[in-house]
């Protein structure tokens, strides 16, 4: 089951340098912390000039689509399902 | 036939891949992807696992979840499917200089003139999309001598395929294939090429030309007739479009005027996008609608080339009646008599010639800020289309 959540998330997030790759590492959300397992798909598009970053992560059998806006630099969980129907 | 430099790159399952290779809880389950997730929408794409069960591209999610009640039913993410066709791009681009995006998941590969083996070339193309993209993306690859004959080539094995049409293998190939397989022949026209005694794509390709000109009644036969024998019929050049279009099927059935308002500014908005990055201009613009039981059509015409999709948006709002009878299930812009926008013309008391400059900056700011930033003042209470992605080909 999918349920869109729209709402702001806190997300720990780590950046490798060397290999030029950053990931969210442990997400924050409803009195829980979830640490990423997988990053199913990185993508990121223009909303007008603004750059979105989207992380599509799995977390202890949950999955999380994340938004990152780098206007603000805050994210934002948009989606939480968990493979069901 | 000449040799087959020509390839055609198809991503297997496109939308619904994608969706499985961003959320990997997802993966090796039935997965489709609708225009819409109510008992009516449409499947635009199913996964493997489903298209094993029988559900494909044009199954209904009713008659879908009836086949497999576990099937996981997700509305399309465009902005997804653009960033991958985009990193597929970039992957394809390393090949070769001249790639043509077919659609949102189709490209045209011309390798005349690189050289090196196809068959190892695809091998390798396919192991970067597994690094690059994701392991769960598979590709089908065609390789012929002409467009034509590479995606029928790609059409042949799916998924994760690789086929080549050559001289050598032609013939085998050719009588095996049914004609309804081939890309642009539909059920009609195969039963007009069976009624002159076609029955395969060998006999297809054994009849003369002037056999070909006669069943298809249009120089079509004899385009097919070299289609055939892998010479190039398809790589039209962009200037030679005349027109373009946009459709949208709409989720709930309009029934008045102003509920088709908004499709048609974003309809309109699409059009003129097309014509700003092609810098070109239109004279002819038509509105259909499909209601239910019944299709409408208006044609209109402007003498001064139409430039942005703000004049589509006006004049196509001439040719929508005030009353509609029915309810409207989908809607179309055709723009025609295009030509190259080299200059405007302005009318006698430089009124036009304001708005263009308006409309022009109406569209900076919502490229700088998004879609729907700026809208007419008469859809300020409307609510939004959601963004879509049409099955033409990519430019």
């Amino acid at each position: 089951m999918m349920e869109k959540i729209n709402s702001p998330v806190s997300v720990i997030m780590d950046f490798n340098h060397h290999q030029r790759k950053l990931r969210p590492m442990q997400i924050q959300w409803n009195n829980r912390d979830w640490r990423v397992e997988a990053v199913g798909l990185h993508h990121q598009y223009y909303s007008g000039r603004k750059l979105v970053h989207i992380f599509s992560v799995t977390a202890n059998g949950m999955f999380f689509k994340l938004e990152l806006d780098t206007q603000s630099l805050f994210w934002k969980l948009l989606e939480v399902a968990d493979g069901s129907v | 036939m000449d040799p087959s430099r020509q390839m055609h790159v198809d991503i297997n399952s496109c939308f619904a891949s994608i969706e499985q290779l961003s959320n990997p809880l997802l993966q090796g389950k039935p997965v489709a992807v609708v225009a819409y997730k109510s008992e009516r929408g449409v499947i635009l794409a199913a996964s493997r696992e489903a298209k094993k069960l029988g559900i494909g591209t044009g199954t209904r999610v009713g008659e879908a979840k009836k086949i497999c009640p576990e099937i996981v039913v997700l509305e399309p993410d465009t902005q997804k499917y653009r960033f991958i066709h985009r990193q597929l791009k970039k992957v394809l681009k390393k090949y070769s200089p001249r790639i043509v995006a077919k659609s949102i998941d189709e490209f045209a590969i011309n390798f005349k003139g690189v050289e090196g083996n196809l068959i190892s070339t695809a091998k390798e193309i396919k192991k970067e999309i597994a690094v690059e993209i994701g392991p769960w993306l598979t590709v089908s690859i065609g390789i012929g001598p002409n467009r034509f004959l590479a995606k029928t080539a790609s059409n042949m094995q799916k998924p994760d395929g690789l086929v080549e049409i050559n001289s050598n293998n032609f013939e085998n190939i050719y009588k095996k294939l049914d004609l309804i397989k081939l890309n642009g022949i539909n059920w009609r026209t195969a039963l007009r090429l069976q009624l002159a005694g076609i029955e395969n794509t060998w006999d297809f390709y054994s009849a003369s030309r002037q056999k070909l000109k006669s069943i298809f009644c249009s120089v079509l036969g004899e385009y097919w007739y070299w289609r055939l024998r892998g010479v190039e019929m398809d790589g039209k050049k962009e200037e030679a479009k005349k027109s373009y279009s946009n459709i949208y099927s709409l989720k709930k059935r309009a029934k008045n005027r102003v509920e088709l308002l908004p499709v048609i500014y974003q309809l309109a908005l699409k059009s003129g996008n097309k014509l700003r990055r092609k810098k070109r201009m239109a004279t002819g613009v038509a509105l259909w609608l499909l209601l239910n039981n019944s299709s409408w059509h208006k044609v209109g015409r402007v003498k001064s080339g139409m430039v942005n999709g703000w004049e589509i948006y006006r004049e196509a709002i001439k040719l929508l009646p005030v009353e509609i009878k029915g309810e409207v299930r989908r809607v179309a812009i055709y723009i025609f008599d295009l030509k190259p926008a080299l200059w405007i013309q302005d009318d006698l008391f430089g009124k036009r010639g304001k708005f263009i400059k308006l409309t022009k900056t109406a569209d900076l700011i919502n490229d700088k800020f998004g879609a729907g930033t700026i809208v007419p003042g008469t859809l300020m209470e409307q609510i939004k289309i959601p963004d879509f992605i049409g099955f033409g080909q990519v430019r």
